[in-house]
């Protein structure tokens, strides 16, 4: 039978006689990284997200217009922060609070995913409007409890409108996970479109409203910001998230001349 | 700042890693350019979550499963099931029995399915044990250890015959 430590040295002779044939150095890989790092931010949320981050950054490191980059690069700010959602944070001048639309949030969450007001924790913050040029929505973490559960779930939830293509998309919250989200096309009980993928008990879905809003929702075991202890409790359905998504209350509030 | 701090110690890790990762990722696919691509790829998220990963610690065994997990999206995608190799960039054809040898357990090792090839290269290449498998992998011991017993059984029929050392026949 095989010698087990000869198949070592083998595979080690074999795997090291290919490594002069395309040399790299570290500045090479870290520039191919910031390429790709930069294409990616592209092609989800386009260059004026961009922009809008690199000033957030400069400033004071987050905003609420880092919504997709905080999400992508978890600046050290956010680290020491007790939840990551920027809105959470920093409150940006031009973030409107409508104190209806934080309700209608909170009981549309309530009514789909926790009926019996148990593990749902709203302590993130209340679901701000977050104003620019060309986009209006919201992006949120709340937490999942149980009790007796050492763990902690979350849910991130966005709803926008925005001129260019949505920031967060399904598939890109757990891009970087060893086993990612694979998202695949989905009819919704409306006979609407949508996109979800799920890898265990972490979730991704996005959907497009017919008024053009934009829903995307990742439901993630681990809360990650607060703690790295999976909550054991947390299973979300893809018919609760479909009914979320279709409640035909779930808007963002209609424009004011403010 | 905090870019900055990123950029060192992720240029630090790469620097340290590289190799290793490279010829990880060579003996997952049994190309140099795809696996050039894998490392790419995985250094790529690597940086992406740096933060996150650095933090949750083990740093080593997430980049090692984004280069297992990177190595099968890639070869599911189309475009990346061209033919392997261009002139003059696979390994050298040295002269002797020993780039035979080699060759054929490249060839050996991508006959294997996925997950044996898999539980070959962290059981047997990295040294991972068992149960650092079985969590890599994210299934379970006996799976580690079936994989392990077919992916062996598998190699000795294939190699006995060229691989003479590794067929147990010296």
């Amino acid at each position: 039978m095989i010698d087990e430590q000869l198949l070592q040295d083998r595979l080690t002779d074999a795997a090291a006689a290919q490594d002069d044939l395309l040399p790299r150095s570290v500045a090479d890989d870290l520039a191919a990284g910031r390429r790709r790092l930069r294409r990616r931010r592209f092609l989800a949320g386009g260059t004026a997200l961009i922009a809008a981050g690199a000033v957030a950054v400069a400033t004071i490191g987050v905003s609420g217009a880092l919504r997709n980059t905080a999400q992508l690069e978890a600046p050290t700010a956010t680290q020491q922060a007790p939840v990551s959602t920027p809105s959470a944070v920093a409150k940006p001048q031009n973030v409107a609070k409508p104190q209806n639309f934080d309700g209608l949030m909170k009981s549309l969450m309530y009514k789909h995913f926790d009926p019996s007001k148990k593990h749902l924790n709203f302590t993130t913050g209340p679901f701000t409007i977050n104003t620019e040029p060309g986009y209006r929505g919201t992006l949120r973490k709340v937490g999942w409890n149980a009790k007796g559960d050492k763990g902690q779930g979350m849910f991130l939830i966005g709803l926008e409108r925005s001129a260019t293509p949505a920031g967060n998309t399904c598939g890109s919250y757990f891009e970087s996970e060893p086993r990612p989200v694979i998202c695949r096309p989905v009819t919704l009980p409306t006979s609407r479109p949508a996109m979800i993928g799920r890898q265990g008990r972490m979730i991704e879905f996005s959907y497009r409203q017919p008024d053009g809003e934009f829903l995307y929702v990742a439901v993630d075991p681990v809360f990650r910001n607060n703690t790295n202890i999976a909550s054991k409790q947390m299973v979300i359905t893809d018919a609760q998230l479909f009914a979320f998504a279709t409640d035909p209350a779930l808007n963002l509030p209609p424009l004011t001349g403010k | 700042m905090a870019r900055a701090t990123r950029d060192e110690e992720f240029s630090e890790y790469v620097a340290q890693r590289r190799t290793q990762l490279r010829r990880i990722a060579y003996l997952l696919c049994g190309d140099v350019h795809k696996a050039e691509d894998l490392v790419q790829t995985a250094l790529m998220k690597l940086y992406v979550g740096w933060h996150r990963v650095h933090r949750e610690g083990n740093l080593d065994a997430y980049v090692r499963r984004i280069l297992v997990n990177s190595g099968i999206d890639e070869s599911r995608r189309p475009w990346r099931r061209e033919e392997s190799g261009l002139d003059g960039l696979d390994p050298v054809m040295e002269e002797g029995l020993a780039v035979e040898d080699r060759r054929a357990l490249i060839e050996a090792l991508a006959s294997l399915p996925l997950g044996q090839r898999r539980v070959v290269i962290l059981r047997y290449f990295v040294g991972l044990s068992v149960d650092e498998t079985a969590t890599d992998l994210n299934c379970g011991t006996g799976t580690v250890k079936s994989q392990s017993a077919r992916a062996l059984a598998r190699l000795n029929d294939l190699l006995s015959a060229q691989f003479r050392a590794v067929g147990g026949q010296r």
